[in-house]
Parts: structure tokens; C-alpha cells; sequence
């Protein structure tokens, strides 16, 4: 006799289009790294990419200006590292991507480990090349108990005059650096965006630790890393009337 | 009415079927019907009464179709829906660029690799990053079988060559280094940071010339001078705080 073949109820059928829906993910997530769907994906990926396990995220600031909407960079730290590097949504790998990173050593010991990032806005490499601006991220942690506060000192070229709340003095361009505690270490993550290019110099940039009283309990030069730098290709920011 | 009347109606209130489903609920009216008739007809009823005596036994086809439509809810089908948009998402973004289309080919070598690694040749024939020109180790070959782990990643150590390369006494041990769960990344520390270092204490840092690189696999030629009486080379790694040292034995003919 043959045997009627039974319709699979809309509850059955919805779970096994699940469960191979899950597997697909998986897979492509686990072997091609593709389709992640969560930003912390991508930071876990990064992670793992350069050899730091068992980090946690401390600080998550969302940066719309760089990358596209969607950009947040991530601070997370274990004991030895504090590791910055970004998510965004990218048609390239059909979900979140990004992973623009510099991670920072800090089994060294130091009262400040620091290290930076700058990404710049141009136009690509090319013959028309031009540069519109450049985001300098500055991040680190702090191991001295004393240090109160954290200044990031940025070499700046003549001519620089800065914005009417920038702090310029003895050629040096000065940012207080708000610190933070999280997981029982201190940290600080900073942000500052320099729209015309040539006015502050490569390289010795400086984190100086102070107390309460203001004194200057250490001073580092902020180490450069060959990933420190990134370019972003963007078209010319839009003038004051195209806003308008 | 008859019974192909009494499904149409019932049917006709049952709006959010498929084709199959509305298929099945009809075959599932007509059977039960047919087996009342049936058993009607056994009792003695003639055909056009068993039918009638069914039909107003089975009740108000509206109220049937009302009461069934509320068997077939929405949100499986709703799930259902998107589980396959979620696949086909998946499917497309896996094949859609080529860089996805080289990581299946990665994924792949990263798991040929644990069976069947590439001997010492296929190593330096594949280098992307070579300067020089690949000279062979000529001597005595063996195979070891030493594994360590570098933080979430392998290195396994699987050939040793003692021989002469360009005049120098030289071991060159072929090692792979992958993740520990296939498809996984290999850290790019664990290559950058490995020194390979003679018995004296000659150190050499690996570079890139060194190694035929996917992201999920890396095949390494780790290589140092050796002299008459060494029994063995040393990896260190030294990396955030995580410290590993591996003796690799030469082979038992020692050098020559």
C-alpha cells in the first residue's frame, strides 16, 4: 500500500528553514568571515587576528564622520593589551567589516602606555592626490595610581592657530584627556580631527600623566606602529553654503 | 450540497493557505466525510441520504473554514520567510566578491594543511613575499611531529633538513602554523614574533621571505647555520607576556 506522503506543519517547516539558515551562517561566518552580523563580530575577529584572547570591551564611541554612519570604534583590553579598532556596516563583506586596528603592548611596565591612530580623509592615492583632514585617535592605559589626568601633546607647525578652545602653546598643541575606569583598570580613548593637513607634524607626539595638583608625573612619547595610519577615500567636505 | 460544495466553502474562508495546504485540508474534508458516508451505508442508508446526513453532521462550512484558519497562524510562516531571506543573504554574500570566493579556497588549504602539509619546495615555489631566489636545502630529510601552542593557534613542526645551501651548513624545518578551530584566523604575531635560533645561540628573525601566508594558514621554512656535533635548532616566541621555546631535533645522521 502506498503510503500518503504528510504535509510538514508551518511550525516544522519554519524550523528547519531556521536551523539551515544557521548552519549557512555559520559556516560563512566561521570560514569566510563574511555575513557577521553583530559589530562585536568584528571585534572578536580582529582580536583573534592578532593573538589577544579573553579581552573586553571598554569603551565603544560611535565616530559617523569616519568611514560611513555606521563606523563605531571599540576599545577592548585584557591584562596585557588594549587593542583599538573599528566596525562598520560594508557592502564588501555583506555585513559588518572593518577591523582598522593598533594594538598596544602593555606588559611592559609603565605609568602610561599610549599609542594612536590617525586616519585620514583624501582623495586616494593618485596624481590628483589631496588630503582633507585628519582624525587622530589617542588611547592608552594607566598604571600609575597618581596620574589624576592625561594631556596629549601634539607637535604643531608655524602658522597652526587652532580653533578658539585648542590650548596652543611653546609650539605644542594640548588636549585634556578625560580618563575612565573599567573592569579595574583606568583608560582613556580621545578624539581630535585636524581638517587642514601640514599643520601638525609627524610623529612626537607626546602623553604626559599629571596628579592632582597638576604636576607632571611622566611623560611618554607615543609610539608609532606601522598600522597606526589609515587613509579613508572621500570626496571634498561640503562648504559652509553647499550646507546652507 | 454535495461534498466538493462543502470544501469550496470551508476553503474559501481559509485566505492565508498555500496551494499545498489548501490541498491537504481539502483531501483531509473529503476523506472524513467518505468514511462517514461509509459507515452510514453500512447501517443501511442509501447513498443520497448518507450524503445529505454528512453534510449537516459536518456542520456550518463558514464556522469550519473560521475555527481551521485559526490552525494555520502566521507567524511560522513569517519565520519561515525570513530564515530563507537570511540564507539566501548568506549564500549571496559568500559568492558575491571575490575576496569571499579566495576565503573558500583558504578555508580549504587551512584544512588540506593538518593532513597533508606542502613539502619545503611547494613552500618556496609559493612565497609571495620572496626577495631572493629560493635556494634548497640539500642533505638529510625527516619527518618530526612536534606541536605547540602559539595563544589560539598551532604550530606543528613536520620536516627537518640538514644539507648545505650555498656553501653554509643549514637546518631548515618546514612548520605550519593554523588556528585550532578550522576556518579560524591565524594571529599575525605568532608569525611576526617567532626567531629561530642555531644551538650557539645565532639568531635569525623569520620575515615574510619565509612563508607562504593565507589568513587562515601559514607554511613557514625556519632556517639556521648549523656546525658538526649540533643535535638541534630552537624557535622562541615571545609575545605578550606568552613565552614558547622548541627544540627541533636534527635529523639522526647529524650534519654532515
Amino acid at each position: 500500500m502506498r503510503r500518503k506522503k504528510r504535509l510538514l506543519t508551518r511550525r516544522r517547516r519554519a524550523l528547519r528553514c531556521a536551523a539551515a539558515a544557521l548552519v549557512l551562517l555559520i559556516l560563512a561566518q566561521t570560514f569566510l568571515h563574511t555575513a557577521l552580523l553583530l559589530p562585536i563580530q568584528v571585534i572578536r575577529r580582529v582580536e583573534d587576528q592578532q593573538g589577544v584572547q579573553g579581552a573586553r570591551v571598554v569603551r565603544r564611541q560611535w565616530e559617523p564622520k569616519v568611514y560611513n554612519w555606521t563606523n563605531l570604534f571599540y576599545l577592548t583590553a585584557n591584562d596585557e593589551t588594549v587593542l583599538f579598532t573599528n566596525a562598520y556596516i560594508t557592502a564588501r563583506t555583506w555585513g559588518w567589516g572593518g577591523g582598522h586596528t593598533v594594538l598596544l603592548d602593555c606588559t611592559a611596565e609603565k605609568p602610561i602606555h599610549a599609542a594612536q591612530k590617525l586616519i585620514s580623509e583624501d582623495t586616494g592615492p593618485g596624481k590628483d592626490y589631496h588630503c582633507y583632514g585628519i582624525h587622530y585617535f589617542f588611547f592608552g592605559r594607566v598604571d600609575d595610581p597618581s596620574i589624576e589626568t592625561a594631556e596629549i601633546r601634539l607637535q604643531v607647525n608655524p602658522g597652526y592657530e587652532g580653533a578658539a578652545v585648542e590650548n596652543v602653546s611653546l609650539g605644542y598643541l594640548q588636549l585634556t584627556v578625560p580618563i575612565f575606569q573599567r573592569n579595574g583598570c583606568r583608560y582613556f580613548l580621545a578624539h581630535h580631527y585636524v581638517a587642514e593637513v601640514g599643520l601638525l607634524r609627524d610623529g612626537g607626539n607626546h602623553v604626559i600623566g599629571k596628579d592632582r595638583e597638576g604636576n607632571t608625573v611622566t611623560t611618554l612619547q607615543i609610539e608609532e606602529t606601522s598600522y597606526a595610519s589609515t587613509s579613508v577615500v572621500k570626496g571634498p567636505p561640503k562648504t559652509a553654503e553647499e550646507r546652507t | 450540497m454535495d461534498r466538493s460544495e462543502y470544501c469550496a466553502q470551508v476553503l474559501s474562508h481559509l485566505r492565508r493557505l498555500s496551494r499545498r495546504e489548501r490541498e491537504a485540508v481539502r483531501a483531509e474534508l473529503e476523506e472524513h466525510m467518505e468514511d462517514h458516508i461509509c459507515a452510514l451505508l453500512d447501517l443501511g442508508y442509501d447513498a443520497q441520504l448518507a450524503e445529505e446526513r454528512t453534510m449537516a453532521a459536518m456542520g456550518d462550512p463558514a464556522e469550519v473554514g473560521r475555527e481551521m484558519e485559526k490552525q494555520y497562524p502566521r507567524g511560522w510562516n513569517v519565520a519561515a520567510g525570513a530564515a530563507l531571506i537570511l540564507s539566501i543573504f548568506v549564500i549571496f554574500s559568500a559568492l558575491s566578491s571575490s575576496y569571499n570566493r579566495r576565503m573558500i579556497g583558504y578555508a580549504w588549504e587551512s584544512v588540506v594543511c593538518r593532513v597533508s602539509p606542502p613539502e619545503p619546495e611547494e613552500i618556496a615555489a609559493g612565497m609571495f613575499y620572496r626577495q631572493e631566489p629560493y635556494i634548497p636545502v640539500s642533505g638529510v630529510r625527516e619527518k618530526v611531529d612536534i606541536q605547540r601552542n602559539i595563544g589560539n593557534d598551532v604550530l606543528w613542526i613536520y620536516r627537518i633538513t640538514v644539507g648545505d645551501q650555498d656553501g653554509v651548513q643549514t637546518a631548515e624545518a618546514a612548520a605550519c602554523i593554523y588556528d585550532k578551530i578550522p576556518g579560524g584566523l591565524v594571529s599575525f604575531p605568532a608569525f611576526n614574533e617567532l626567531l629561530v635560533e642555531s644551538q650557539r645561540g645565532e639568531q635569525q628573525v623569520l620575515c615574510r621571505q619565509g612563508a607562504l601566508a593565507n589568513p587562515m594558514m601559514w607554511n613557514l621554512l625556519l632556517r639556521a647555520p648549523v656546525r658538526p656535533g649540533d643535535d638541534h635548532i630552537t624557535l622562541r616566541y615571545d609575545w605578550l607576556g606568552e613565552t614558547v621555546t622548541v627544540d627541533i631535533p636534527l635529523p639522526k645522521e647529524g650534519v654532515p
